[in-house]
């Protein structure tokens, strides 16, 4: 055993050489073949790359894919997110349960199957979605939970008893039962009208200034959610001196975003081009796509990809017969939404936990090894290449005046077209909803959970920066939704996902959810109201990023736009005690054998 | 006399630090008590509840079922009740168990502990007429209104004066910045 695991070790060492940012893959390979990665891996792993024990087992249980415990040799992963939960998840965590005879966080007795939540795993438009193996499950029922585990339990490879995916979903290559549903056409994105090397060849004909001049002209802004002007950007990164990179942050976490998906399933040379382009503009040799452990079903179909363009020499060495040297690789995370953070997705590209850093200095400074880096998102990168297709005046003359082009958006929640749907910015939120076939629409957590839950007023604003912004996440409500209870369910989410670095986010995001529990449970008072709005004032000054800082989001919008929700829940006494002594002494009780004669109150039964 | 503000005070799960930090005040002790008359308190060894107390000062979170029931006898016989220091408004460091199961905490303190005495057959105590031990240890606000929180561990005796005198008086608590540093 333990030869073998050396042996799978090695392996992974010698296709990538023994250098620190190559750990998460060493970790990957010992979690896929041993279950788990416990001290006598870590102690291997040591040995054969001189990374000290504890710097790997900080490394190693920072990821919540990588368990120290035997994870079963199937793993499940539910995701137990807000839409998931909408979508029925509750009856799927039961059936999961029911048929393997195990709860969740659980392993069987024979170590076949371990049953565990996830956080978001970008299918909001097909929920309840789990994750088996690294396979993913959409549109999952009581019947088909049951169908799948009898098929697992009799043997049948995973791989087998999936369904027909969508689109570029049913190649040989990716296979998976995932629908794309790409809802309408547009200008930039969805359409035929993209050449390979057009645009590259096109980008190849100016200098490194003109390139960022073009884009600044064409007025694009990130499309990763804050809306930084991706030309200037460029321009910071190219003035600093070091070996330049260029990274394309596909960490997608943010629940009810799953437009990257799309982005990559279907259109992954635009980014892979756009890419390129932002390398000749700021002279990088290497680029980075740092793809979230979720989205793993699709690494082989896009290493093709690659390598396909790689054939055409769009990338590789003296690209088109220029000067111009530039190669792409795939970088696969582990399971942390904080890793989509730019810093943090840098710290965990090179290899270690994925906290974010302290800033600035700025990726552009240094960023990737300490070198000037961009971080985009990759709808970012695939509209550059639409941008050096048609020119910069035709994409400045979609949308606004402050947000130009187009803006893929990801709808979910309840409507009758869940899906990706590309629009110019300065829609309304009111002709979204008309598109999605949206009914009786109540509320709407616009940007995810770290966006805002607005209301029926906000319906006639314009989604664009200089209006209502977001980086595309539409998760709506109708009025039979208990809306509360969605906002509690995000604060689960940002407990999950918060790296615990500083005080004000670890600990604000608990008070947060504990307080909501305790109003849920109708024993808030107009003092728990009080610690909310006190508590979320601190995290937004006091956190060291943008998780802290906007991770009360759902909590201050919630509360201003639907005081209703609080009032209906809340307490008249001015106490009220959240203190069971029954169930605080069951435990003590049943260790000592003794009859718990307890009630809530604490008298004698 | 009959007027002056009627004072219990209690330890629960609190290592009497606070409570010496309340003796700390020195000679300041005889205003005290032309300020205030103290009732059921370790300090004056009365054990019950004779009559309605004006303040109750709660020393330590409740790690067991008896300091939940003190508490809630507190909370029934004073008209203002506070938390002073760390345990009470924190759990402090009997909450360093919190988080570990009940049954390892009693193992390690009563079998396995480097203290137990090898000699005896170690046993848990279970004698009946023992508090049961609660899953963690909790802050005295989760289980009764808390009026007043007095930071500090212990909570400096000039601090206590304060806000002994000021709350007697009637006047405004002005928290002075050395009397809620710690370092
Ligand atoms: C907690 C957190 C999570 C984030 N997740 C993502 C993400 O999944 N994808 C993304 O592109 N940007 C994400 N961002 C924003 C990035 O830090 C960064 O601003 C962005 O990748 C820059 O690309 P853009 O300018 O093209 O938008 C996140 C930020 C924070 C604070
Ligand atoms: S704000 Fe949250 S996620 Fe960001 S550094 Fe602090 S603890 Fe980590």
């Amino acid at each position: 055993m333990a030869e073998d695991l050396e042996k799978t070790i090695k392996k992974v060492i010698l296709d990538t050489r023994v250098e620190r940012e190559h750990l998460l893959e060493i970790l990957w390979s010992v979690q896929r073949s041993e279950r788990k990665i416990d001290h006598n891996a870590i102690k291997l792993i040591s040995k054969l790359t001189g990374i000290s024990t504890l710097d790997i087992e900080a490394t190693a249980s920072f990821y919540h894919f990588f368990t120290e415990e035997h994870a079963g040799d199937i793993t499940i992963h539910l995701n137990d997110s807000g839409t998931s939960y909408l979508a029925g998840a509750t009856e799927v965590e039961n059936a999961f349960k029911r048929e393997l005879g195990i709860k969740f966080g659980e392993v069987t007795q024979d170590q076949r199957f371990g049953l565990f939540f996830t956080s978001c795993i970008g299918m909001c438009d097909q929920e309840p979605a789990a994750l088996i193996n690294d396979v993913v499950f959409t549109n999952l029922t009581d019947s088909k939970i049951a169908s799948i585990i009898s098929q697992l339990k009799s043997g049948i490879a995973i791989e087998k008893i999936i369904g027909e995916g969508e689109g570029n979903n049913a190649l040989e290559l990716i296979k998976s039962e995932i629908s794309n549903n790409i809802r309408n056409s547009g200008e930039v994105f969805f359409n035929d009208k993209y050449v390979k090397g057009e645009a590259l060849k096109n980008a190849l004909t100016k200098s490194g200034d003109e390139i960022i001049a073009e884009v600044k002209s064409s007025g694009l802004r990130g499309r990763g959610g804050a809306g930084f002007s991706a030309g200037l950007k460029w321009e910071f990164c190219k003035k600093n001196i070091g070996d330049h990179y260029v990274i394309a942050n596909i960490d997608e976490g943010e629940p009810g975003t799953f437009k990257d998906r799309i982005l990559l399933t279907q259109y992954p040379q635009q980014i892979f081009e756009g890419m390129t382009i932002a390398a000749l503009a700021i002279g990088a040799e290497r680029g980075i796509i740092y793809l979230r452990a979720e989205y793993k079903y699709l690494k082989n179909y896009l290493e093709n990809c690659l390598e396909e363009m790689r054939k055409a020499n769009l990338l590789g060495e003296k690209i088109q017969s220029s000067s111009f040297n530039f190669d792409i690789s795939i970088k696969i995370g582990a399971g942390a939404y904080i890793c989509g953070e730019e810093s943090a997705l840098i710290e965990s590209a090179e290899g270690k936990r994925g906290e974010p850093r302290n800033r600035p200095p700025f990726p552009v400074e240094k960023g990737f090894l300490g070198n000037p880096t961009v971080v985009n998102n990759p709808e970012t990168f695939a509209a550059v290449t639409s941008i050096f297709r048609e020119g910069a005046d035709w994409f400045a003359a979609l949308g606004t005046k402050e947000s130009t082009g187009t803006k893929l958006f990801s709808i979910s929640g309840d409507c009758e077209r869940p899906g990706v749907y590309e629009f110019q910015f300065g829609i309304t939120v009111e002709e979204v909803l008309k598109e999605v076939g949206a009914k009786n629409t109540f509320a709407i957590q616009i940007g995810g959970p770290s966006g805002k839950l607005i209301s029926q007023k906000f319906f006639s604003r314009k989604i664009c920066f200089e209006d209502l912004p977001t980086g595309g996440a539409l998760t709506i409500f109708d009025n039979h939704r208990d809306l509360l209870k969605m906002v509690k369910l995000y604060m689960d989410f940002f407990v999950e996902e918060s790296c615990g670095f500083c005080i004000p986010c670890r600990a604000g995001n608990v008070l947060l959810q504990k307080t909501l529990t305790k109003i849920l449970d109708k024993k808030g008072t107009k003092q728990d109201i009080e610690l909310l709005q006190e508590c979320s004032s601190v995290m937004k000054i006091a956190s060291r990023c943008g998780l802290g800082l906007s991770s009360s989001n759902p909590v201050t919008s919630s509360f201003e736009n639907f005081p209703e929700i609080y009032d209906n829940l809340l307490s008249k006494e001015s106490f009220v005690s959240t203190f069971d002594m029954s169930q605080a002494v069951a435990e003590s009780c049943k260790y000592v054998n003794r009859e718990n004669t307890f009630n809530q109150e604490g008298s004698h039964e | 006399m009959a007027n002056k503000p009627i004072v219990a005070t209690a330890s629960l799960a609190g290592c009497f630090g606070c409570h010496m930090s309340l003796l700390d005040i020195d000679e300041r002790i005889l205003d005290l008590i032309q300020l205030v008359e103290f009732d059921k308190s370790p300090i004056t060894d009365i054990k019950n509840f004779e009559r309605k107390c004006d303040i109750g000062i709660i020393e330590g979170g409740c790690c067991n079922s008896e300091n939940v029931e003190n508490l809630k006898l507190f909370r029934k016989n004073c008209n203002i009740l506070v938390s002073l220091g760390e345990c009470a408004i924190m759990g402090g460091l009997p909450a360093m168990r919190n988080g570990i199961p009940i049954q390892e905490c009693l193992e390690e303190a009563y079998l396995n502990g480097v203290t137990v005495d090898v000699g005896d057959e170690p046993i848990i105590p279970n004698d009946e007429e023992l508090p049961m031990i609660l899953d963690r240890v909790y802050p005295c606000h989760e289980v009764v209104k808390i009026d007043y929180h007095i930071p500090g561990c212990a909570p400096n005796a000039d601090l206590i004066w304060d806000f002994l005198t000021t709350l007697v008086t009637g006047k405004d608590l002005e928290l002075k910045y050395e009397t809620l540093k710690y370092d």
